[in-house]
């Protein structure tokens, strides 16, 4: 066997995949030639290496089940499977989360290690339209009890409510909106595209005040601004402990909310977070549209019904995500 | 979590039960979204990839053979979509399927030892994971697409042939050129 043999079969060799006579030739070879025996180490190096960065299973992201049944849902809405849904809606269980709290967990991790050690000032981190690969996908073990989902995928919760109040589905017979009224002209809340992300900021402050008068501090920062504070809870990590607080500001009043909550102390750190929802938005609208066309062609009371709940169902998720994208959410994490 | 084998909630899928289908997504999201991280290397686009791989599972369940491992079906599915995705994107190539191994001359060799290190030197140096996974990641996506299963999920020549819908001269010739790919991608960084 020459080189040129070995190195096309050093692959299938290092697998286990050549017949015995090849097999042999080629640890004759190698003991032979110290190119591509090293050629083969290399490999089988790199194949273990590769091994090891594979091994371990990564939980999946807490609302990936959710985003997940919300897309099969209307998927059989459009592919005519009557019925299906509304079983599933009636089991489904979910608190509607504040969405600031995704922020809360995976922006928190992804300044771990600075929390951990290091108390440099940090460059504001700005992502667009993804989070940060550093970003991991499972909530921290021992964050405040919130599961929140990112708000692209949150089950359809009442439009009345604001965004940062926990619901709960109610457990009625039928989905929520009066479906046998529904105008059959009920027309969809757009978006613009500029518009069609939710933005949210974490902001960890070490405060040199009174702890003791801290919600109040922040809650006369936020009212000029027309903003919502709500207190978190606290959270000790790495041996330091934080207030938390929350709030939800409209966009537009969010940079000058920022700066004005820096008078607290000093800015340790900042990680603004754009979640961008466009591709769920433009799938829910034509599927909104469909709907809207299937029902405007039937006459048939069942089926008119049908539609009307599933139409209401989107009608609620894109109101939804209307609220959240008007405002921004800005997590403060304030040290003790 | 159900305790209905997983036969049972496939063949209730079957006819359309979204409980039994939402049954399957808890038993198999973590692995499917694991698999997804490895082929898009960032957890963003790894949701939306896991979340495209059970939708497109739900609508073509009935297909699904229950001789075959449902999860070795869903792998099979993200693989597709992740790949179709790239050439949709007109993901940067770095390592063409085309470009010839350099066997003739022996210019591999000649290569290696140009360099002031061998490759097997550069790897013990090398940091671990990070860097091969950037290396991975611009790497054509059918090699790493054959790298991921083979090396990372630990399917056989003959899963990953049938997965990729392939023969398996075909796997072995791609996960050979694959792996020299990666290891030329690595030494180049």
């Amino acid at each position: 066997m020459n080189c040129r043999e070995a190195k096309q079969l050093i692959s299938p060799y290092l697998d286990g995949m050549l017949e015995s006579k090849e097999t042999l030739q080629m640890q004759l070879h190698l003991d032979a030639c110290k190119h591509c025996r090293d050629d083969y180490r290399a490999l089988a190096q790199l194949s273990r290496m590769l091994h090891s960065m594979g091994k371990d299973i990564q939980p999946a992201p807490a609302d990936l089940k959710n985003a997940v049944m919300l897309a099969v849902q209307q998927e059989a809405a459009v592919s005519g499977r009557p019925g299906l849904w509304r079983g599933w809606m009636q089991k489904t269980r979910k608190k509607a989360i504040p969405a600031a709290a995704a922020a809360v967990l995976l922006l928190f991790t992804a300044l771990n290690g600075f929390i951990s050690g290091n108390p440099a000032l940090v460059p504001i981190a700005v992502h667009e339209g993804e989070p940060s690969d550093s970003v991991p996908p499972n909530p921290i073990n021992d964050a405040v009890e919130i599961q929140p989902p990112p708000a692209e995928n949150v089950p359809p919760t009442s439009g009345k409510n604001p965004p940062d109040v926990p619901k709960e589905i109610a457990e009625n017979e039928d989905p929520p909106g009066n479906t046998s009224t529904l105008p059959a002209t009920s027309a969809p809340v757009l978006l613009s595209v500029e518009n069609r992300n939710i933005l949210s900021t974490m902001l960890i402050i070490r405060s040199s005040g009174d702890q003791s008068t801290i919600f109040e501090q922040v809650q006369s920062i936020a009212s000029p601004f027309g903003a919502s504070a709500e207190k978190l809870g606290q959270q000790v990590k790495a041996g330091v402990s934080y207030n938390l607080f929350k709030l939800v500001v409209e966009r537009g009043q969010d940079k000058a909310l920022i700066s004005s909550l820096s008078s607290l102390g000093t800015v340790v750190s900042r990680s603004d977070d754009k979640q961008d929802i466009s591709q769920a938005y433009t799938q829910a609208l034509e599927q909104f549209l469909s709907l809207s066309t299937q029902r405007g062609e039937t006459s048939d009371p069942a089926k008119l019904k049908q539609l009307d709940q599933q139409i209401a169902v989107l009608q609620q998720q894109l109101g939804d995500w209307k609220q959240k994208a008007g405002a921004v959410t800005v997590v403060l994490w304030i040290q003790n | 979590m159900s305790v209905i084998p997983v036969n049972d909630l496939i063949r209730e899928a079957k006819t359309g039960s979204l409980e039994s289908f939402e049954e399957l997504v808890l038993l198999y999201q973590d692995r499917v979204f694991t698999h997804c991280v490895h082929l898009a290397n960032n957890n963003y686009d790894a949701q939306d990839l896991a979340q495209d791989v059970f939708v497109q599972a739900f609508k073509n369940i009935r297909s699904f053979r229950e001789e075959a491992d449902f999860g070795t079906w869903l792998h099979r599915i993200a693989v597709n979509l992740w790949i179709n995705w790239c050439r949709k994107q007109k993901k940067a190539v770095v390592v063409s399927l085309d470009e010839p191994l350099m066997f003739g001359d022996n210019e591999l060799s000649r290569e290696l030892a140009a360099s002031q290190d061998s490759a097997l030197e550069i790897l013990e140096r090398t940091e671990l994971n990070e860097q091969v996974r950037q290396a991975l990641n611009r790497l054509h996506p059918e090699y790493k697409a054959v790298l991921v299963l083979r090396e990372m999920e630990g399917y056989s020549y003959e899963d990953i042939a049938s997965l990729l819908n392939c023969s398996l001269g075909t796997v072995k010739s791609r996960i050979n050129r694959a792996r020299k790919a990666l290891l030329k991608e690595i030494k180049a960084e």
